[in-house]
C-alpha cells in the first residue's frame, strides 16, 4: 500500500489499524475496505505509533494489548503530540476500569474483543463523524427535520414534535449522525450512559416509539432499521 | 467465653494432669519416707523398751528400785513405774497406770493424757508378780511425723498451684492463636478466599496444621480460580468463531432474495447464534463481575434517581407488552453502592418480571425511603417464584 502519499489528496477515508492479532487485523482490513475505506494494518506498536504520528489517517483502531508498546501508551503518546485522530480501543479485556483506563489515556472509544465487524465499523464511522461535526452547534437539521437543543423543541416540516426527553436525545443522536448505522448497544451508551446488554426489544421499541411520533406528521420513513445491527436515519 | 475455652484446651487440660500426677508421686514418696523413717524410729524405741524391761527383771525384786534410779538418771527419756500386784504405785516416775495399758509385755503407744507428752509404753508383769511400766518419751517421732505431713501439704499445695497457674499460663498463647486462626478461618468461609490462617514459624503442632490447612486451601483456591476460568476461557474462545459464524450466515442469508425459503432458514441460523453469543456474554459479564469482586466503585448513588431511570427505560416496552409499569418514588433515598451494577441488577429483575407476565399485569418499582435505611422493590402479580425455587434463584446459571 502506497503510505507516502497524502491523505488529504485521497477521496478515500484512511484508517490504520494497529493489531498484533492477524486475523482480527485481516476481518478489520475486509470490512473496512467493502465500506470504502482505504485500510493500513500493522502488526507491532512501535510502528504503528510512527505511522499513526504522520497524521493522514481518518480513524485508528488500537489493539489495547501488543506485545510491545502498551496500546495505554500509544494512545497517551499521539495526544500529547497534538494529534487528534479519533481511536477506537479494541481489548480482550471487558472490565468497566479497563474502559475507563483506555478512554482517560485518549480512547475515543472502547470495544471488546471478540466483537461484531458491523459493531466496530459503526463505532469508527460515528468517530470520524463526530471529530468532523461541528459538536457544539445547538440547531440541527436533517431533510425536513429540525432539532433546536436549547428550546428543547423537535420539528418535522415545521410541525412540532412532542418527544419525551429520551426520545429528544435519541433524535440528537440520530441526527448527529445522519444515514449512520447505529448498533443498538452504541444507541444505549449514549442515550442512557449505560453499558451492558439490555435485551434485544428494550431499544428497539423506544426507537419504535419515537418513529411513530415520525410518521404521525409524515408517514415518509425517516428511521430505518438495519437488521442484524440496529438503526440508521435516512431521507430516501 | 475464656474460661470454657481454657478448660477444652488440651494444653491446659494436658498441664494439670502433670500437675495432678507429680503431686500424687510427691505424695507417694513423703508417705514413703515417713512410714520408713516412723517405722525405724517406733522399732528401735520398741527394742530400747523390751530391753530396758529385761534389765530391770533381770536385778529381780530385791533391786529393781536401785535400778530404776540409774536408768532414770541414764536416760530422761525413759520413765518407769513399778507397781504391786493389786496395782497400787511402788515406786517410779511414769505417768501411766497399769490399768491403761493391756499387761502382755508388747511396747505400744500410751493413751494420750493431758499435759503429758506423747509416749510409747510396755507393761508386764514380773515374774515375782508385781507390775513393771517402762515408758519413753516420743516427741521426736511425733515432731518428725508432724513435719512431714506438713511437708506434704504444703508441696501439695505448691505444686497445685504452680501445675494451674502453668496450665492457664501454656495455654493462653495456644488459645489466643486458635482464636485468631478462627477468625481466619470465618473470613474464608465468609469468601475472602486469599486469606490463610496465620503461621507463628515456630513449627509447632498448630502451625503444621496451619501450614496442612493452607496448602489445601491454595489447592482450593487454585481449582477454584481452574474452573472459573476454564469456564471464562470457554465462552471467551468461542465466542470470537461463534461471531464469525454469525457474520457468516448473515452474509449468506443476505444473498438470497427476500422470499427464498433460504434466506428464512439462514436467518433462524443467525438468530440462534444470536441467544449463544447472548449466552456466553452472560457468562462472561458474571466472570467480569467476580473478577470485579472486592474493588467495586462504591459512591452515594440515589435509588430514586435509579429507579426512576428503569421506569422511563422499561415504559414503552411494558406499554407494547399490555403490562402497567408503576414507579413509587420516595424523594431522595441515597445509599452507598456500585450505581451502574445497582441499575444493571433493578433493569434485569425487571426485565424478568415483563418476561414471565402476561398482558393486563402489573409490574411497580419502587424506592421507599425505609427507617432502617432504603428498600428497592420490584413486584408484579404474576405466578412469582415457587416457594421451593426461592433459594436458588439467587444461584449462578439457575433457571427454573
Amino acid at each position: 500500500m502506497d503510505f507516502a502519499r497524502n491523505g488529504g489528496v485521497s477521496a478515500l477515508p484512511k484508517l490504520l489499524t494497529i493489531e498484533d492479532d492477524a486475523a482480527t487485523a485481516a476481518e478489520i482490513a475486509r470490512e473496512m475496505s467493502g465500506r470504502g475505506f482505504e485500510v493500513d494494518c500493522v502488526e507491532d506498536g512501535e510502528e504503528g505509533l510512527r505511522r499513526a504520528a504522520t497524521n493522514t489517517y481518518d480513524a485508528i483502531t488500537l489493539d489495547r494489548l501488543l506485545p510491545d508498546l502498551d496500546g495505554l501508551t500509544i494512545a497517551s503518546s499521539l495526544k500529547e503530540k497534538g494529534i487528534l485522530t479519533p481511536i477506537l480501543m479494541i481489548s480482550a479485556l471487558d472490565d468497566v476500569d479497563e474502559r475507563v483506563r483506555g478512554l482517560r489515556a485518549g480512547g475515543d472509544d472502547y470495544l471488546t474483543k471478540p466483537f461484531d465487524l458491523k459493531e466496530m465499523a459503526a463505532r469508527v464511522e460515528v468517530l470520524i463523524r463526530r471529530r468532523n461535526a461541528d459538536r457544539k452547534s445547538l440547531r440541527l437539521e436533517y431533510a425536513d427535520l429540525e432539532l433546536d437543543l436549547v428550546a428543547q423543541a423537535a420539528r418535522r416540516k415545521g410541525q412540532d414534535l412532542r418527544l419525551f426527553p429520551k426520545e429528544r436525545q435519541l433524535l440528537e443522536l440520530f441526527m448527529r449522525n445522519p444515514g449512520q448505522v447505529l448498533t443498538r448497544m452504541m444507541i444505549f451508551e449514549s442515550v442512557w450512559g449505560y453499558r451492558f446488554d439490555p435485551g434485544t426489544n428494550l431499544i428497539d421499541v423506544h426507537v419504535r416509539a419515537l418513529r411513530q411520533k415520525l410518521d404521525a406528521v409524515d408517514p415518509a420513513p425517516l428511521v430505518h432499521t438495519v437488521r442484524g445491527v440496529g438503526y440508521c436515519l435516512r431521507a430516501e | 467465653m475464656l474460661s470454657s475455652g481454657l478448660w477444652r484446651s488440651a494444653t491446659f487440660r494436658l498441664t494439670l494432669l502433670f500437675g495432678a500426677v507429680f503431686a500424687t508421686g510427691i505424695a507417694l514418696l513423703l508417705s514413703l519416707v515417713y512410714a520408713q523413717t516412723a517405722g525405724y524410729l517406733t522399732r528401735r524405741v520398741d527394742r530400747a523398751l523390751i530391753a530396758e524391761a529385761r534389765l530391770l527383771e533381770r536385778s529381780g525384786p530385791d533391786f529393781i528400785i536401785r535400778r530404776f534410779r540409774q536408768e532414770v538418771a541414764r536416760d530422761p527419756l525413759n520413765s518407769l513405774g513399778l507397781f504391786s500386784a493389786s496395782g497400787e504405785k511402788v515406786a517410779g516416775d511414769t505417768g501411766l497406770r497399769p490399768s491403761d495399758l493391756n499387761l502382755d509385755g508388747r511396747p505400744r503407744d500410751a493413751p494420750h493424757r493431758p499435759g503429758a507428752a506423747p509416749s510409747q509404753a510396755l507393761g508386764e508383769r514380773t515374774p515375782w508378780g508385781e507390775i513393771l511400766i517402762v515408758e519413753r518419751d516420743t516427741r521426736q517421732l511425733v515432731a518428725l511425723r508432724r513435719i512431714i505431713v506438713g511437708a506434704l501439704w504444703w508441696s501439695g499445695g505448691a505444686i497445685a498451684l504452680l501445675g494451674l497457674v502453668s496450665a492457664v499460663a501454656l495455654s493462653l498463647r495456644p488459645l489466643a492463636r486458635i482464636a485468631a486462626m478462627r477468625r481466619a478461618s470465618d473470613a474464608i468461609s465468609a469468601g475472602d478466599f486469599a486469606r490463610r490462617l496465620p503461621v507463628t514459624g515456630s513449627g509447632d503442632e498448630l502451625d503444621e496444621l496451619a501450614q496442612i490447612t493452607n496448602r489445601m486451601m491454595d489447592e482450593a483456591e487454585r481449582l477454584m480460580i481452574e474452573a472459573r476460568t476454564v469456564g471464562q476461557g470457554l465462552a471467551h474462545e468461542l465466542r470470537s468463531p461463534l461471531t464469525r459464524l454469525r457474520a457468516m450466515l448473515d452474509h449468506a442469508g443476505a444473498s438470497f432474495g427476500a422470499d427464498d425459503p433460504r434466506r428464512r432458514l439462514l436467518e433462524n441460523c443467525v438468530a440462534e447464534a444470536d441467544t449463544l453469543l447472548t449466552r456466553f456474554q452472560a457468562l462472561l459479564r458474571i466472570a467480569a463481575l467476580e473478577a470485579r469482586g472486592r474493588r467495586t466503585a462504591i459512591e452515594r448513588v440515589s435509588l430514586s434517581d435509579i429507579v426512576e431511570q428503569i421506569a422511563e427505560l422499561y415504559a414503552p416496552l411494558a406499554a407494547d407488552l399490555g403490562i402497567e409499569l408503576t414507579a413509587h418514588v420516595d424523594e431522595g433515598v441515597v445509599i452507598h453502592g456500585d450505581g451502574e451494577l445497582l441499575f444493571e441488577a433493578v433493569s434485569n429483575l425487571v426485565d424478568n418480571a415483563l418476561k414471565f407476565i402476561d398482558a393486563g399485569g402489573h409490574v411497580a418499582v419502587s424506592a421507599i425511603r425505609d427507617p432502617d435505611g432504603a428498600r428497592l422493590e420490584v413486584s408484579d402479580d404474576g405466578p412469582g417464584i415457587p416457594e421451593a425455587e426461592r433459594p436458588l434463584v439467587t444461584k449462578r446459571f439457575y433457571r427454573g
